[in-house]
């Protein structure tokens, strides 16, 4: 078990870490995030890409060049200032965006696939499930992600604190 | 961009009066409109109506809100919707001589189109697009550079969609994507009628058995009669009847009736036996047949797992569906009138109280279906999971040992099993808090005949007005319990039927829906075949948003030898899928001697190409069974000259059993090396006319591959040959070369112009000869 440890270690010195020491983000005025980073004179576009985006929203956050080559790795958005934090949580919502479920409105089934009307905070959409008890996957215990026929993601961020009419719609899939 | 006129078009779609009138206020004329699209993302990702206009000199984007939307009722299938008025949100103008390079980034769940600022370089956000709306968007910033989009294009419903996203289910006007317009009421009846092929195909099966429970359950009608009626009334009290006293011939009467119906519910089971097994098998081969035919995407979203739970649980509620379904469906209604039809002409005024529970029953047990039916489809996925989990341990179960798993395995195991017989459990416990009840609210009906009918016996004996006599009371309530019985039937029947219904959805739909990759109508099948392959602008997607091959575009001529180099992951594979058409081209087209392989048919591409894929696969039999898969009608002759042109012969003749040794299982017994050698003798063996080696001799030695190597050149010799390697000294024979590097075509030429170019492939050969010097092997 040691020996796995000290290996892990070692794995871990190969990552390259981006901090405030070494990388400087900011905003275009397209709305785009850039970084400049050490030993460079000039910001380039750079692309997020959230490692666990699952468990870990604002840790492990790779940041890439347009063709997926990574320049480093942030391990913490803590680590940086507000404004930056800000930049850079800003474009990864939007990269990862998935309307939130609050309501689910109706659920109609028939074989397996199902139409549903949903409402999100970004308004009320209509969608159909392929294959319903496939297209919902749980994350954890109170987690659900729900992805539609043209693999558009929903998020219901929480079941137990849907309304009893949501929940008892959604629930046999479960 | 082009300010050139294009003659008007027949729109397919208008753009909608008052939006059109929004545009025209901004200064943008109908008849300056180009191509417009309309996306389903606002700006600051909402749900809105986004409408782009793309003129001449630019591209507007208007946001509205209100617009048409679904109806909030608690009816999905409510296809009305609901209009509000168009309200304007914001207004963009992107001209062209500032913006240039539109084009679509991908997000997790849908993305954006961006287009760079042409003085500051910098990019700017155009609007947003769900990934619904993600066809129209990529189209439209095509349409910038490009006039050859069609509003037909960007209007058009959805497209052919790209693989991955499984069969769609036909709708009932036979295209792709009606199946939930109309769905509503008609379904279950839908898959009945779906189903009268399937009956007639076993008419003969079902009289039979059909006869026999007619006739077992017509004499079952006939013993309430004879130990009530006919025993008490007529043998033991009326002694006008013939059959007064007659204790022994009455018995006698009773017991051959009984008799009789026992030999006929004999007949029936045996019956039965026989064809259940002849049934289920056809029906296994009919799902089987339909699975079959569907292309690689098919099985790959799928779990094999999952579908052998189809296959074989599907199979057995169907055949239930037909033998013990529908004849005891048919005959329970009948019985279940003819005996309320006694029922009546016993006593009517008793049987009015006894139906009363019958209509509330009815009433509880419709109700009870769709809730059934949503359980069972829940333990239905829930057992195709368990299926699909352990069929993948018992098949990798030699990772499993070799991490030491097994004891993580069998949590899981535990935990999906559990999780399978809860589901289980609970569809039980929730069928059985209804049953009870609803069981017990027949009993009442017989407690009312009871008493009722006590009261009229004993009024009668009073009165002597002979209302009910003893005996037909005792008919009456045996009766009244065999109508009942009919009942009870129907509840587990819409139980059983509502699993079949599942199922015979399940098999339409692979069975109706398209394969994705098909012949057309009339495929073109060439007299001659010479074996030039061409990609002309090729892109594909496995999985939507995922682009593996971006716009390749190279020519084999015939008799040529071309390899295929780049890193792992790159698309290299994907392109001979593409080739032998196993999926189909997502954008651009596959030219095979100059037909579209779109227009060719799917079995003489596959007859003229050979492949040995990086991932061999043995089927359980013999080794030269596996050889022979290629070509079955081979010779014993022809199935050893292939084996020994890829040096397969060699290792087979050390074997006891030579080429009679079993393989398969896995690929047990076989070291990685010679399953290779033996899956090129498996394509040399068709004698192709296009030969592809994806990664054919990466498991052996560098003499083995260089024996087998020349081997091969000398059959091959005038016919094309596609190489895929790694190892640069397996292209040597190459005439030339292509580098994939992330699904483009980064370069082409031969091995000296390629190293002169000291581009990828340059660093390619730099890294590998490195790599030998680097263990002391010099140039
Ligand atoms: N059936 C599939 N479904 C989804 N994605 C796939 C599928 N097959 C391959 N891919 C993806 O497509 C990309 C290209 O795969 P491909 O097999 O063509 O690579 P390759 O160049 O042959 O790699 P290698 O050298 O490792 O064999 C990979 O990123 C892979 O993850
Ligand atoms: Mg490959």
């Amino acid at each position: 078990m040691n020996n796995n440890e000290k290996s892990l270690t070692e794995l871990n010195a190969e990552l390259k870490y981006l901090t405030p020491e070494n990388v400087q983000f900011d905003l275009t005025q397209g709305g785009f995030v850039v970084a400049k980073l050490q030993g460079e004179d000039s910001f380039k576009r750079v692309y997020l890409n959230r490692i666990f985006p699952h468990d870990l929203e604002e840790e492990f956050i790779s940041v890439t060049d347009a063709d997926s080559n990574e320049y480093g790795i942030i391990r913490s958005l803590d680590l940086f200032d507000e404004r930056t934090a800000g930049v850079i949580r800003h474009e990864l919502e939007r990269k990862y965006f998935s309307a939130k479920i609050t309501k689910i409105v109706s659920l109609e089934e028939r074989f397996g696939n199902s139409v549903w009307v949903v409402e999100t905070p970004q308004g009320t959409r209509m969608m159909t499930l392929k294959d319903t008890f496939k297209s919902i996957i749980r994350i954890g215990d109170d987690r659900a992600i729900v992805i539609d026929e043209d693999a558009n993601r929903y998020e219901i961020e929480s079941l137990s604190a849907l309304d009893r009419h949501s929940f008892r719609r959604i629930e046999l899939y479960l | 961009m082009k300010n050139t006129q294009k003659p008007p078009y027949e729109p397919m779609m208008k753009i909608p009066s008052e939006i059109s009138e929004i545009f025209e206020r901004k200064g943008i004329l109908p008849s300056a409109i180009r191509l417009f699209y309309k996306s389903d993302m606002g700006e600051s990702l909402e749900f809105c109506d986004t409408w782009v206009v793309l003129t001449g000199s630019e591209l507007a984007v208007l946001e509205v809100l209100g617009g048409i939307f679904p109806r909030k009722t608690h009816n999905a299938f409510d296809m009305r919707k609901t209009k509000t008025d168009i309200v304007e949100r914001s207004f963009r103008v992107y001209s062209l001589e500032e913006y240039e390079g539109f084009h679509a980034e991908e997000l997790l769940s849908g993305g954006r189109v961006v287009a760079v600022n042409k003085d500051t370089g910098l990019d700017t956000l155009v609007f947003n697009f769900s990934n619904s709306a993600k066809d129209g968007a990529c189209l439209i910033c095509r349409a910038v550079e490009d006039d050859g989009v069609t509003q037909d294009e960007l209007s058009g419903e959805k497209r052919d969609r790209p693989h991955g996203d499984g069969p769609r289910p036909k709708g009932p006007d036979g295209t792709g994507d009606g199946f939930f317009k109309k769905v509503k009421s008609g379904e279950t009846k839908r898959i009945l009628t779906k189903l009268v092929p399937f009956f007639l195909k076993y008419k003969r099966e079902t009289a039979i058995v059909f006869v026999m429970v007619v006739l077992s359950s017509a004499l079952g009608l006939l013993s309430p009669y004879m130990s009530g009626s006919f025993f008490i009334d007529k043998v033991l009290r009326d002694k006008n009847s013939g059959f007064y006293a007659q204790i022994g011939v009455a018995i006698a009467i009773i017991a051959g009736t009984k008799l009789l119906s026992t030999v006929f519910t004999m007949i029936h089971s045996i019956v039965t036996a026989k064809i259940s097994a002849r049934v289920t098998y056809d029906l296994k081969k009919t799902i089987f047949e339909a699975i079959q035919k569907h292309s690689l995407g098919f099985f790959s979203s799928r779990q094999t797992g999952g579908l052998m739970t189809q296959i074989n649980q599907d199979s057995r509620s169907l055949y239930w569906f037909f033998v013990d379904g529908l004849p005891y469906f048919v005959t329970n209604i009948i019985q279940f009138v003819a005996i309320v039809i006694i029922l009546f002409a016993i006593n009517w005024r008793v049987t009015l109280v006894t139906m009363i529970p019958v209509p509330i029953f009815v009433a509880i047990r419709r109700s009870l279906y769709r809730l059934r039916r949503k359980i069972h489809a829940r333990n239905y996925s829930k057992s195709r999971s368990f299926n699909s989990f352990v069929s993948d341990i018992l098949s990798g179960n030699r990772v499993v040992k070799a991490f030491s798993h097994e004891e993580l395995e069998q949590k899981k195991f535990d935990k999906r099993n559990y999780a399978y017989a809860d589901s289980v459990h609970d569809g039980t416990v929730k069928a059985n808090w209804f049953i009870y009840p609803v069981k017990q609210l027949l009993e009442l009906g017989t407690f009312a005949a009871w008493a009722l009918g006590g009261y009229m016996v004993a009024k009668s004996t009073i009165d002597g007005t002979y209302l009910f006599t003893y005996g037909t009371l005792v008919t009456y309530v045996s009766m009244l319990s065999m109508a009942y019985a009919p009942l009870d039937f129907f509840n587990n029947f819409s139980n059983q039927l509502s699993e079949c219904m599942n199922a015979a959805h399940r098999l339409f739909e692979i069975m109706d829906s398209v394969p994705e990759v098909r012949d057309r109508d009339n495929p073109t099948v060439p007299d001659t075949f010479e074996g030039e392959v061409e990609f002309r602008n090729v892109s594909f997607e496995y999985v939507k948003n995922r682009r593996v091959i971006d716009n390749v575009s190279f020519k084999v001529k015939k008799g040529e030898t071309i390899g295929i180099v780049g890193h792992t992951g790159a698309g290299k594979s994907t392109i001979v899928n593409l080739i032998m058409r196993l999926y189909d081209v997502t954008e651009g087209e596959i030219l095979i001697d100059g037909h579209n392989v779109k227009d060719l048919s799917m079995s003489f591409i596959r007859d003229k190409i050979a492949i040995v894929s990086q991932e061999t696969y043995m089927f359980r039999g013999s080794i030269a069974d596996n050889i022979r898969y290629a070509v079955p009608t081979a010779t014993d002759e022809e199935v050893i000259a292939a084996a020994k042109a890829s040096g397969a012969h060699d290792f087979i003749i050390k074997y006891p059993d030579g080429y009679n040794t079993q393989i398969g299982f896995g690929n047990k017994g076989l070291s990685g090396g010679e399953l290779q050698r033996v899956s090129i003798a498996r394509a040399i063996l068709k004698n192709p006319q296009i030969l592809i080696l994806d990664e054919a001799t990466a498991a052996m030695d560098t003499a083995t591959e260089q024996r087998i190597q020349k081997a091969i050149t000398e059959i091959t010799r005038g016919k094309t040959t596609i190489i895929i390697a790694h190892r640069l000294s397996t292209l040597r024979d190459a005439d030339r070369l292509i580098v994939i590097e992330d699904g483009k075509m980064t370069e082409s030429g031969t091995h000296v112009e390629l190293l002169q170019a000291k581009g990828d492939y340059y660093k390619l050969y730099k890294m590998q000869l490195d790599a030998l010097k680097l263990i002391g092997v010099e140039e």
